[in-house]
């Protein structure tokens, strides 16, 4: 308990005198960019416990939600896919990097010329950017997976799902879930950008019209809240990820390795 | 003997293996017919680098032969066939680290049965080989013995015709290699599977084999192939010290050092 204590000080003591130095240095700020923390604050508290939380908060989550769930869905599946197919792998890979390498955002006046300013759009573009950081490390795992892994699954014909979910996935998941991390963050970065553009709903439309309308305060409470989120969800994969490698943790610190005498 | 012929559960005819590597093209097996009656148990047994484990996995169906035959049960082998379970000699990799024992012994059951019954052929496959209660550790918080044990119980718990089995107990300490080969003693007996196992250990050979085939030379043919007339009922102590035991010992040691020498010879000419 009192360990636990000491590593929650140990982790608090910076954040906590950063907000501290922030309230003071900007206790008496006249500036217009940078009003005082406390009407920062209390903007945050009027807007988002809980007035705007079932219009702009809950807008933009569910794309989000929508978005990252249904693009590392399909890059876990064409991953395993492109994965146990070296050579279409090989012939597409320049495809994928040149992908990879263009910035999603600019997709944007595509994809709202497609889709219209609605919710699809957001959350299509939001898929294809979580799509490729999980999509490469899939690849990229399922092709690392041990030969003699995959001898076993063929010698005892298991069914491609079952190989698939049960054999390659968990395999390759240590590598997946870097691919799964980075995943979560792009989205967020979209989530906002998609926000940004065309929209009159969301945390990043919030934003943005509140610095049109000069509304500083109302704008670094829209910032604030965006920390705040992309802070819990990496919590949340931080979590994820602890729950789905627990064996790999395990066996690497070999911690509950039970003394077996002989055979 | 005016029955019908035994059926083979293996036979091999004719098998030829080339390998390419970089484009130097490496002949190793050449020529091997080998037919293995069910319920028998036959052991390979050669120097290592002779091309057993490529003969296991061209009938496991994981090769395939450059030429001649491979059938499996009475059907042609085109990749891994039906009935025919393989126990690998790195339990450490063969087995899923992230699936548990029960979860391991179960995978390759998925496609025919239930959870309930899957879980009862487990519970049934580990008792055989004298494992209780570690249905939900993990394999990588029980002993190298232990989890060759459950890669040896996931194969029986998949009712297999066929057991194949690459240098099981090679990467075992020599107190359990000896109880795991007394656990194949036996579970071949009450079983009727057939196995083949691939060895290069004379000893276990002998031990575990009705036959020993003796594979050697480069490329690979088969250089002996031995009944071995030993009783049933094998024993570490009195079966390895059985004159018969000792003979065929002696003649397996003999036909590999002379392959071995006329290979040195050929080299050195």
């Amino acid at each position: 308990m009192r360990r636990r204590l000491t590593a929650a000080a140990v982790e608090a003591w910076l954040p906590v005198a950063l907000v501290a130095t922030w309230w003071f240095a900007s206790a008496s700020s006249t500036s217009i960019y940078f009003p005082p923390l406390r009407t920062i604050l209390e903007r945050f508290q009027d807007l988002w416990l809980f007035e705007r939380v079932p219009t702009d908060v809950a807008f933009s989550l569910t794309n989000l939600g929508l978005g990252l769930g249904a693009g590392l869905v399909a890059a876990l599946a064409a991953g395993v896919v492109f994965g146990l197919t070296p050579r279409i792998h090989t012939a597409m890979t320049p495809v994928f990097e040149f992908m990879r390498a263009t910035p999603i955002v600019a997709l944007l006046p595509l994809i709202v010329a497609m889709f219209g300013l609605g919710v699809t759009s957001k959350v299509v573009i939001i898929a294809l950017g979580a799509f490729w950081p999980t999509f490469l490390n899939t690849v990229d795992g399922v092709r690392a997976v041990d030969p003699l892994v995959r001898d076993v699954a063929r010698t005892y014909r298991l069914r491609p799902v079952t190989s698939a979910t049960r054999v390659m996935l968990p395999n390759a998941a240590p590598q997946i879930m870097v691919g799964v991390r980075t995943s979560v963050s792009v989205a967020v970065v979209i989530m906002v950008g998609s926000e940004l553009f065309g929209s009159s709903e969301g945390i990043g439309y919030f934003i943005l019209q509140s610095q049109r309308s000069y509304a500083i305060a109302d704008m670094w409470a829209g910032l604030i809240l965006l920390g705040l989120l992309g802070y819990a969800l990496n919590l949340l994969s931080a979590g994820v990820e602890r729950l789905v490698l627990s064996w790999h943790e395990g066996r690497r610190t070999g911690s509950t390795t039970v003394a077996a005498a002989g055979a | 003997m005016n029955q019908s012929p035994p059926v083979s559960a293996v036979r091999i005819a004719g098998l030829q293996q080339t390998f390419v590597v970089d484009g130097v093209s490496r002949h190793v097996l050449d020529g091997i017919d080998l037919e293995i009656r069910t319920g028998e148990t036959v052991c390979v047994v050669g120097h290592s680098g002779t091309g057993k484990s490529t003969l296991l996995r061209c009938v496991a169906g994981l090769h395939r032969p450059s030429g001649g035959e491979v059938a499996v049960a009475g059907r042609a082998v085109a990749g891994p066939p039906e009935g025919l379970a393989v126990v690998f000699q790195d339990y450490g990799r063969s087995l899923m680290p992230w699936l548990r024992i029960r979860e391991n012994v179960t995978l390759p059951l998925r496609r025919t049965l239930s959870r309930q019954d899957r879980n009862a052929r487990a519970t049934e496959a580990l008792a055989a080989v004298g494992l209780e209660g570690v249905e939900r550790l993990y394999p990588w918080q029980v002993s190298g013995g232990m989890q060759q044990r459950v890669a040896i119980a996931r194969a029986l718990a998949y009712r297999p015709q066929v057991l194949l089995m690459d240098e099981p107990f090679a990467s075992v300490d020599a107190q359990t290699r000896s109880d795991l080969e007394d656990l194949v003693v036996r579970i071949a007996a009450e079983s009727g599977l057939t196995l083949m196992v691939v060895t290069h250990d004379i000893d276990e050979a002998v031990y575990l084999g009705n036959r020993v085939v003796v594979l050697a030379g480069k490329p690979a043919r088969i250089a002996a192939d031995l009944e071995v007339d030993l009783p049933s009922g094998r024993d570490q102590l009195t079966t390895k010290a059985d004159p018969e035991f000792l003979r065929l010992r002696g003649e397996v040691m003999s036909l590999i050092r002379r392959e071995t020498a006329s290979i040195a010879e050929r080299v050195s000419a």
